[in-house]
C-alpha cells in the first residue's frame, strides 16, 4: 500500500519535521524510527503528507528520464525471468525488484549520532568557487645565444638538489605514472614523496631569451608563487616556489659553481631522480648508461634496470658520458627513445657539455648531474 | 492493518525515488559486506579486501549539463568555460554570456568540473559525494562483477575506447543492456566520476581521514571513461584525480537513509 519506505528514506526527519503533527507525536515517531520499533501506523502519520510522493508529482519529467524509464520498462518485458530473482514483481508499469540480497548481513548498526561526516551531505559552507578562466602563456621575444652567466636553476629546499632550467625551450614537471600519460622532463616523485601531492603533468617552465614562466597544467594542488596561488607567472630571481609538496627556490646561478666544476677536487655525481640513487662518476673515464640485460651478458657502467617501470623504456647502450679537457660531455649512443638534454632532444653524434643542475632525460628515467665538493 | 504489525519487507516497495531538490532520480542500494580491490591487475587496486558499507541512495546516471545549468543559475554559479593548454576543453566549454551547454549535449554528462564544484552542486542539492568503497559496491555488486553488467566485456554495453565515439555519449546511450541489475546506468565509460575519498593505498579504511573533505590531496576518481579501454573501464578502476578537471571527469551525488 505504501510506495516508499519511511524506514530507509534519505529526508524523513524533514517530513516528521515539515508534517501537521503535534511535536509530541513527532518526537514519538522520531524515537520510534530510532528504536527500529516503527509499525505501518508510523509511517501511516507521515505519509499523508509524503514528501518524496510529492517530488514525485511536483518533477517535471524531462526528455531524459523519460526515455530511460521507457527503456526500462522494455527491458522488464524482454528478461523478466532471466536475472532477476523470482520476487520480482511487475506493477504499474514500474520495477519493484527484490534488492536486498537473500544472504543478508546484519547491516553495520549505526546509531544517528555515530554517523560519520563523510556521511553528511556537504554542508554548503564547503562551496568554493572555481578558479577564474586559464590563460595561454605566449612570449614573443626574439632568441639569442646565451652563455653561462645568464643560466638560472630551482633549488629544492628540503634536500638542496638543484635542477637547471634550459634558457630556451619548454621543461615539464611531474611524476612519472608508469600506467597513464608521457614521463615528465624532471620527476618530482622522489623529493615528494611524503606529501604525494605532485601530479603527473603538474608544471612547465616555459623559458625565452633566459627568461622562465611557470604555467600550471591544471594540477588540483596548484602552484604557488611567494605563497600565492597563479596560474601562469613570471620567475624573478629568490622566488619561492611551491609545487605540491615540494618547496623550491628560484635563482641564478653563481659564477663559482661553474668555476669549481672545472676544479679537480669536486666530485661528479649522477642522481637518479625517481629512486633519489647516487651515482659516482669516476673522472676522465667512458660511463655507459643503460639497462643490463642477462640474455645477452651486459651490464653498463650506469645500471638503471633496477630503477624498475620507469626505466622500462632505457635502451641496454642508452648514452654516455664521455670527459673532455676534464668535463663531462654527454651523448646519446642510438637510443630506442631518445635523450632529452635542456628542453631539446640528443641527435645522434651531438655531445654538449654537463653543467651542475643538468637534468638528463633518457625515456622516461631522470638523471641528474650535480657536482659535490 | 493493526497498530503491531511492523512493516513489510522493504523490497515489496519502490526502490528508485526523485531527490526534491535536482529532480534527480536515486537508486538504493543496499548495504553489506562486498569485495573490494583485486589482486589482479593495477597495483593501484590491490589487495582484494571485504569491507562493509552502509545503505545509501546514488543517483541513476552522472549530473547531466541539463541538470548542472539548474544548479548554476539557482546559485549564480560560474559556467564551466576554460581555454588551457593541457586538455581540449573546446567541443565541452559552456557559452560564457548566455551560460548554455554546448547544443546537443543536453543529456551529456557535465565535464570541466572541478571537485570544488561536485561538491558546491552536492551541498545546493542537499547530497554529498560518494564514497569510493559506496562507488564500488554499485558498480560491482556484492558477488563482485567485473564490469556492472557481468563479467564479460561488451563492447556495445559502454562508453568506453571500444565504442569509439571519442567523445561523451548522452546518458542512458546504452542502456538498458549497461546498466547495473539496481538499473544505475554509465556506472563505467563515458566520464570518470568525483567521490569523496582521497587517494591512499588499499586497504579501504573509512575512518583514517581519508574521508576528510578538508584535507588536501589526489581525489579518487571512478568509473573511466571514453578515453579508457577495457582494461581500465572496470569497476575496480581507481584514478588519483591529479588535475583541476578534465573533458573526460564528471559526478553523481549519493545520500544516506536518515
Amino acid at each position: 500500500m505504501y510506495k516508499y519506505s519511511c524506514r530507509k528514506c534519505p529526508i524523513r526527519n524533514r517530513c516528521i519535521e515539515e508534517s501537521e503533527n503535534p511535536t509530541s507525536t513527532k518526537n514519538m515517531v522520531r524515537s520510534a524510527f530510532e528504536a527500529r520499533t516503527d509499525t505501518l501506523a508510523t509511517w501511516g502519520l507521515l505519509q499523508k503528507q509524503c514528501l518524496l510522493l510529492e517530488a514525485d508529482k511536483a518533477r517535471s519529467r524531462s526528455a531524459l528520464s523519460d526515455r530511460l524509464r521507457k527503456v526500462q520498462d522494455e527491458r522488464v518485458d524482454d528478461t523478466d525471468d532471466l536475472e532477476m530473482p523470482s520476487t520480482m514483481s511487475k506493477s504499474k508499469g514500474t520495477v519493484i525488484r527484490r534488492l536486498r540480497p537473500d544472504k543478508q548481513f546484519d547491516p553495520p548498526e549505526q546509531s544517528k549520532a555515530k554517523s560519520p561526516d563523510y556521511l553528511k551531505p556537504v554542508s554548503s559552507s564547503q562551496k568554493k568557487g572555481v578558479s577564474k578562466p586559464l590563460r595561454r602563456l605566449s612570449s614573443t621575444k626574439p632568441l639569442h645565444q646565451v652563455g653561462d652567466e645568464d643560466r638560472f636553476w630551482l633549488t629544492i629546499l628540503n634536500s638542496g638538489h638543484r635542477i637547471a632550467l634550459p634558457t630556451n625551450g619548454e621543461i615539464s614537471f611531474g611524476r612519472f605514472d608508469p600506467n597513464v600519460g608521457i614521463p615528465p622532463d624532471i620527476d618530482l616523485s622522489f623529493e615528494d614523496r611524503e606529501f604525494g601531492l605532485v601530479a603527473r603533468r603538474h608544471a612547465i617552465i616555459v623559458a625565452r631569451n633566459a627568461e622562465h614562466m611557470i604555467e600550471d597544467l591544471g594540477s588540483r594542488s596548484g602552484i604557488f608563487l611567494n605563497g600565492r596561488q597563479i596560474e601562469n607567472g613570471l620567475l624573478k630571481p629568490k622566488d619561492h616556489l611551491s609545487l605540491g609538496g615540494v618547496k623550491l627556490i628560484y635563482d641564478k646561478i653563481p659564477n663559482e659553481v661553474f668555476e669549481q666544476a672545472k676544479s679537480k677536487q669536486v666530485r661528479h655525481k649522477l642522481i637518479v631522480t625517481p629512486t633519489g640513487r647516487k651515482f659516482y662518476c669516476p673522472i676522465n673515464k667512458k660511463i655507459v648508461i643503460g639497462r643490463a640485460d642477462p640474455q645477452v651478458n651486459f651490464v653498463p657502467d650506469l645500471d638503471l634496470s633496477q630503477e624498475g617501470e620507469v626505466a622500462r623504456l632505457v635502451s641496454r647502450r642508452h648514452a654516455m658520458i664521455r670527459w673532455r679537457y676534464g668535463q663531462p660531455f654527454i651523448e646519446d649512443l642510438g637510443s630506442g627513445f631518445g635523450t632529452r638534454f635542456r628542453g631539446e632532444g640528443l641527435v645522434l653524434g651531438q655531445s654538449i657539455p654537463l653543467k651542475p643542475g643538468d637534468h638528463i632525460w633518457l625515456a622516461g628515467c631522470v638523471l641528474a648531474y650535480d657536482i659535490e665538493t | 492493518m493493526t497498530q503491531e504489525l511492523t512493516p513489510g519487507p522493504d523490497d515489496n516497495l519502490e526502490n528508485t525515488i526523485t531527490w526534491p531538490i535536482d529532480n534527480k532520480e536515486m537508486v538504493f542500494i543496499a548495504g553489506g559486506r562486498f569485495v573490494m580491490g583485486a589482486n589482479q591487475g593495477d597495483s593501484n587496486h590491490h589487495p582484494e579486501h571485504h569491507l562493509n558499507v552502509a545503505d545509501f541512495y546514488l543517483d541513476r546516471w552522472p549530473v547531466t549539463n541539463a541538470e548542472y545549468k539548474i544548479f548554476i543559475d539557482q546559485t549564480d554559479y560560474p559556467a564551466p568555460n576554460y581555454e588551457v593548454s593541457w586538455c581540449n576543453t573546446k567541443p565541452y566549454n559552456w557559452d560564457p554570456q548566455q551560460r548554455t551547454f554546448p547544443q546537443d549535449k543536453a543529456d551529456h554528462p557535465v565535464v570541466l568540473v572541478t571537485w570544488e564544484d561536485a561538491m558546491a552542486y552536492a551541498a545546493w542539492a542537499g547530497k554529498r559525494l560518494p564514497t569510493e568503497a559506496e562507488w564500488e559496491r554499485a558498480a560491482r555488486g556484492l558477488n563482485g562483477r567485473r564490469y556492472p553488467w557481468g563479467n564479460a566485456f561488451d563492447a556495445g554495453l559502454c562508453n568506453s575506447k571500444e565504442a569509439d565515439l571519442g567523445q561523451t555519449s548522452p546518458v542512458g546511450q546504452f542502456s538498458p543492456g549497461g546498466d547495473t541489475p539496481e538499473g544505475l546506468v554509465d556506472m563505467v565509460g563515458n566520464v570518470w566520476e568525483w567521490t569523496n575519498s582521497l587517494f591512499r593505498p588499499y586497504p579501504y579504511d573509512a575512518d583514517d581521514g581519508r574521508e576528510s573533505r578538508q584535507a588536501s590531496g589526489f581525489r579518487v576518481l571512478r568509473g573511466a571513461s571514453w578515453r579508457n579501454d577495457a582494461n581500465v573501464a572496470l569497476c575496480i578502476s581507481r584514478l588519483d584525480g591529479d588535475f583541476k578537471f578534465f573533458n573526460n571527469v564528471g559526478f553523481r551525488c549519493a545520500v544516506s537513509p536518515e
